[in-house]
């Protein structure tokens, strides 16, 4: 009896104490203060100075590069589940991009705007409707099985019986030539950047035979680099050096290597614990670090031994966008525009702590991103600007209506949006935060009387590639883009600046302006990948600038 | 005369509770943390979602006396008002689950027979799906938000009300003073609602209070999973959530919101331990 | 007695039919279109239509009603994973063992951890430590099982450094699961026993067993555990219920590829065959647990038994 009582009044007298200090002047409800980042975060930033320089390979010591020599094993943590391996489900899950390229290979990469063979020697055009490819006479996978013109053939048409095949309108068919080569037929002449980069260059190649007699969701087998040996849904992926590497050595692509022997990926669903992992040595490389765990892996960090940080822009975006459909309320220009001037970047990244502020209708990290955007005295981006935002708030005919601001529940959106809210609230502004599960996020985003204000995450191979999924209103098959925009002048210039010969910065900046003018689209913030690597890794390999290959990263030996 | 039989019974609970030990600190602590929630616009220093990116992660200090989260809210101060959403979550879907559970466990018990049987049978249904599940599902099917929390959470706790209802009324409909309500020809509601309900509520009121604790760790662990209230609503569970990010360098963020949690539902529990000792006649002496 | 199983049986099987019902109308209404979540936020909208069509969601309720219970019901097809593309009783029988270790020795250490403080508690009634034990089954209670498992890991992965703290493995990835699991079986099994105990004690032929002039030890565990444990047979299996379904959370916490964890990517990636097969899956298994419970009753309670053989005898 004692013994409950004694404990019971320390947990009473701790409450109470705390009730008492508690006491005191009760400020404003709601009230955001937004300048910069303290001395403490300042000083921190300085520890991670040089976060944003990659690795680059210390010449006086023994790597992979130079040696035939592989290092023994290296364990990547990943945040989500493959589920599977199969070669139909590429786009399934982000993961997948991660592991797929390790044994998997397509005709081509698409690097920096090209098409780099790799299974094809080259390609050639035909006609304009007609383009043949032809690929290697001596490609094997692992298990031994010829790749021909018929299994490059049977490839294609399994992806598109199995109903995966996005970003196929390009594609009609395809047929043997001869032993070795393959004749495409497009539905219209290829005029737009990255148009096969689907058919080309997301399509996994795989022996009909191996694909029939084998189980490729847990094992399959292609021409890869790399074989899997062991699948545990859910838990891990083990990858092995293939051996018998079907190219020849001189030919072989830089991003095709197996400089380690085993490639372990590690699926762990918490961030902190890629922490715990990668500070205990279970994994050697994380890119899902949170930002406050940065400086314990850089210089003088408390786990700093034996890792490094590298800190790199994505290509995603968060983008804002109101809904332009008749009669909404935000289909009036001078409401968006100043909900727009009520925002700032800075703060809502700051808040998020692992994403890098927006400062134009873009992300930098493209090449056809142009910085001479920011200077643009309309860009609402750039700053935060009250007057402005009450300004143009008075000219609207806003009368302190709730909007709905909706976008997918997950923890770095549910923060801007919490942001968002209260940035908005100091314009006079009300929002109301409507976080849905990404499945119902996805569909309630169709259907404009849902929402006022929408937060999605865009990505692309390129700026234009970026903002087509938001803006060009064929994506829905309702006539109206994402923000139920239907402005035949606005999808005639994005189609002008995705063509191949529209592809300038001066038609880019001229649809930037158009974007501005009419305050359609606001970008708010891209994710930053925080890495954090082991010191064994001489440099780091990313595909598509991404996705790191650990196969080829070279390593120190020494 | 019956109204002064209830109100000395009432008493005589109460007294019965007051004297249990345990139960004593469950009051003691529970009335310090609804008082606390009710009063937080005068107990808080800070608003409920007033920010400050300057102090953002800042620890426990005499300016925050639990510090700071990452966008830097005062910790002390949500929690205070984040009470009043869980204990209403909690409250409200203990209270929910028990009246629809009396409401079909009465009927059922009443009318017996075929009827009994199929509302039986369906609340094996109902129970074969587990709570947690059902409360995963109608989450998702209703989406985030307050009423569709607490219908969610309300919905498993059904059955068991269900069961224990009939299982007294069972027990209750064979004796005397129903067969004499009926020979005074009362009807069958007013039977069931006036007579035969006073006589078996008492487990499910203890059933009810032990729920109310239970249902609060649910919702935590629902918003933990990301199926809870909207942001910024200051929820506990919903604040642990999104502190676990932080646990390792910024570890009061999880460990205040979970210890005003465990506080509650063990000062909850404690009550509905020595309510159900107090309305336990096998118990009393 | 087998009469009476076989009821049970079919009885079981109509529920099972009713909760398949019920998870497919459920899943049915639930908004968000799982083409548009499977085919992710590229595709477009003929790609969409098109998979909708691949996956049979352009059919009627009533038309995926019927090949839904045909193929469960009477093809004994569980199908096939939307998300997984591998069949879903497959990757079931994989992810089980994992869930199955978790439960069940959760359960055993909460029965063998809970008999003990209650017995302890009980033998103690009114005494400091009764209260002591009681009020550390009611902490183990009140705290949710994943703040405890996040503390857990703080403690023991991130500073101590000892258990790992996410994956399969080795027993040590098991450890702290199961512990955390086991904490609110820990309070529950406590105070049965404790209550139940309590309540024998004021039995008559106790207090005849005493009369004899019987050690008190044998009182204890000769006359009363056994009819005080009769309770303990409902909770477990009430524990035996929710080791499958109550797994999610602590599953999502460590990163435990399991039945739980299954489901709930299933359900967030609308992956109806996956939610579906486990839904079913957990009613046959919590259907099979309640029936075992009363099937060990009708054993170990002569007055059940007695109701059985009599039923028996007047039917003949």
């Amino acid at each position: 009896m004692k013994g409950k009582k004694i404990a019971a009044l320390l947990l009473c007298a701790t409450m109470t104490a705390s009730l008492v200090t508690g006491c005191g002047s009760s400020a404003g409800d709601q009230a955001v203060k937004t300048e910069a980042q303290d001395a403490a975060a300042e000083s921190e930033s300085a520890a991670l100075a040089d976060a944003d320089v990659a690795p680059t390979a210390d010449t006086s010591r023994k790597t992979t590069a130079e040696s035939d020599e592989r290092y023994d094993k290296i364990s990547i943590g990943m945040i989500s589940d493959p589920k599977d391996l199969a070669p139909t489900s590429m786009n399934g899950d982000n993961s997948k991009l991660f592991i797929y390229y390790n044994f998997y290979e397509p005709l081509f990469d698409f690097r920096n705007n090209e098409y780099i063979p790799i299974l094809a020697k080259g390609y050639t055009e035909v006609d304009d409707l007609h383009w043949d490819v032809e690929i290697y006479d001596y490609i094997y996978d692992t298990a031994g099985n010829h790749i021909t013109a018929d299994d490059v053939v049977f490839s294609l048409n399994l992806l598109v019986d199995s109903g995966n095949a996005f970003k196929f309108d390009s594609f009609k068919s395809v047929e043997k030539v001869d032993d070795y080569t393959v004749r495409f037929t497009w539905t219209a002449p290829i005029d737009s950047l990255g148009a096969l980069e689907w058919p080309w260059c997301r399509t996994c190649i795989v022996s009909q035979k191996a694909y029939e007699e084998g189980n490729f969701t847990d094992a399959p087998v292609a021409t890869g680099p790399y074989k899997v040996s062991e699948f545990v849904s859910g838990s891990r992926c083990v990858l092995e050096a293939n051996d018998d590497y079907w190219q020849k050595d001189e030919l072989r692509d830089p991003e095709h290597l197996a400089n380690v022997q085993t490639i372990e990926y590690n699926i762990i669903a918490e961030t902190s614990q890629h922490v715990i992992a990668l500070s205990t040595g279970q994994i050697q490389y994380s890119e899902y670090i949170p930002a406050e765990n940065l400086a314990d892996f850089a210089e003088g960090g408390q786990y700093a031994e034996g890792n490094d940080v590298y800190v790199t822009q994505g290509s995603g975006l968060y983008m804002l966008m109101c809904n332009n459909y008749e009669g909404k309320l935000t289909a009036d220009v001078n409401l968006r525009k100043a909900i727009y001037y009520a925002l700032d970047n800075e703060a809502i990244s700051a808040a998020t702590g692992n994403t890098v502020a927006a400062k134009a209708l873009g992300t930098s990290f493209f090449s056809d991103y142009y910085s001479s955007w920011e200077e643009n005295p309309d860009n609402y981006m750039a700053s935060c600007d009250l007057e402005k935002a009450k300004e143009y708030l008075s000219k609207s005919g806003y009368n302190g209506e709730t909007l709905t601001l909706l976008a997918p529940s997950d923890e770095t959106i549910k923060t801007m949006m919490t942001m968002i809210q209260a940035l908005l609230l100091q314009a006079g502004i009300n929002v109301e935060i409507v976080a849905e599960e990404a499945a119902l996020a996805q569909t309630d985003m169709l259907d404009y009387t849902k929402w006022d204000i929408l937060i999605s995450q865009i990505g692309g191979g390129s700026q234009v590639g970026e903002w087509n999924r938001p803006m060009n209103n064929t994506e829905f098959g309702t006539g109206y883009n994402m923000s139920f925009i239907a402005d035949d002048t606005l999808q005639e210039k994005l189609l002008n600046v995705k063509s191949l010969a529209g592809h300038t910065e001066e038609n880019e900046t001229d649809f930037v302006n158009y974007i501005l003018e009419n305050g359609y689209y606001y970008a708010l913030c891209s994710p930053a990948t925080n890495s954090v690597y082991s010191e064994d890794f001489a440099t780091l390999v990313y595909r598509e600038s991404e996705f790191l290959r650990a196969g080829s990263c070279d390593y120190y030996l020494d | 005369m019956r109204k002064e039989k209830r109100s000395s019974l009432f008493a005589e609970t109460m007294s019965r509770i007051w004297s249990n030990p345990g139960a004593k600190v469950g009051i003691i602590i529970l009335v310090i943390i609804v008082s606390a929630c009710i009063f937080a616009p005068f107990i808080a220093s800070y608003g409920l979602n007033e920010m400050d990116l300057k102090n953002m992660f800042k620890g426990p200090s005499a300016k925050h006396i639990m510090g700071t989260d990452g966008m830097g809210r005062d910790l002390f101060s949500r929690l205070l008002y984040g009470g009043r959403y869980s204990l209403a979550l909690g409250i409200c879907a203990a209270v929910v689950g028990s009246v629809i559970g009396i409401i079909i466990g009465s009927v059922a018990g009443y009318l017996g027979g075929q009827a009994e049987t199929i509302i039986m049978r369906f609340m094996d249904i109902w129970s074969s799906l587990p709570s947690m599940l059902l409360c995963i599902l109608i989450s998702a099917v209703l989406g985030a938000g307050f009423f569709n929390t607490v219908l969610a959470l309300s919905i498993g706790n059904v059955p068991i009300g269900v069961r224990l209802i009939r299982g007294q009324i069972l027990s209750e409909r064979s004796k005397e003073y129903l067969e004499a309500a009926e020979s005074i020809n009362c009807s069958k509601i007013s039977i069931m609602f006036r007579h035969l309900l006073p006589n078996v509520i008492s487990p499910v009121i203890v059933d009810a209070t032990m729920g109310i604790g239970m249902t609060i760790t649910m919702a935590a662990a629902l918003s933990y999973i990301g199926l809870g209230v909207q942001p910024p609503t200051p929820e506990w569970g919903a604040m642990l959530a999104d502190a676990r990010t932080h646990i390792l360098n910024y570890p009061y963020l999880i460990m205040f919101p979970g210890l005003f949690i465990a506080l509650t539902v063990l000062a909850i529990n404690l009550i509905g331990d020595g309510l159900r000792d107090a309305m336990d006649p096998k118990l009393r002496k | 007695m087998g009469r009476y199983i076989l009821k049970r049986l079919l009885w079981m099987m109509v529920i099972v039919f009713g909760t398949a019902l019920v998870i497919f109308t459920i899943l049915y209404f639930t908004p968000g279109d799982p083409a548009v979540v499977i085919a992710g936020g590229n595709a477009k909208a003929e790609d969409v239509a098109n998979l909708r069509h691949l996956l049979g969601l352009d059919k009627s309720y009533f038309g995926q009603l019927r090949e839904f219970m045909y193929n469960t019901f009477i093809k004994f097809d569980l199908g096939t994973s939307w998300v997984y593309d591998k069949p879903v009783l497959h990757e079931l029988v994989i992810r089980l063992p994992r869930t199955l270790i978790i439960g069940l020795s959760a359960m055993a250490l909460n029965l063998t951890l809970g008999l003990l403080m209650g017995i302890f508690a009980a033998t103690h009634e009114g005494k400091w430590y009764d209260s002591l034990t009681m009020g550390i089954a009611m902490i183990f209670i009140s705290c949710p099982d994943f703040w405890v498992a996040l503390i857990m890991i703080l403690l023991f992965s991130s500073q101590l450094g000892w258990l790992p703290s996410y994956g399969i493995g080795g027993p040590q990835y098991y450890i702290m699961p199961i512990i955390c699991s086991a904490l609110g079986g820990i309070a529950v099994n406590a105070r049965q026993t404790r209550a139940s105990i309590l309540g024998v004690f004021r039995e008559d032929y106790i207090t005849t067993a005493r009369a004899k002039g019987q050690k008190e030890g044998r009182v204890i565990y000769g006359h009363m555990l056994p009819n005080a444990l009769m309770p303990i047979i409902t909770s477990i299996g009430n524990g035996f219920a929710r080791v499958v379904a109550g797994s999610a959370v602590i599953e999502s916490v460590f990163s435990i590829p399991g039945v739980g964890l299954y489901l709930l990517t299933a359900i967030n990636s609308r992956d109806y065959p996956v939610v579906r097969a486990c839904v079913l899956f957990f009613a046959v298994f919590t259907a099979l647990s309640m029936l075992l419970v009363d099937l060990v009753y009708a054993f170990v309670d002569p007055r059940i038994k007695a109701q059985y053989s009599n039923a028996r005898r007047r039917m003949k």
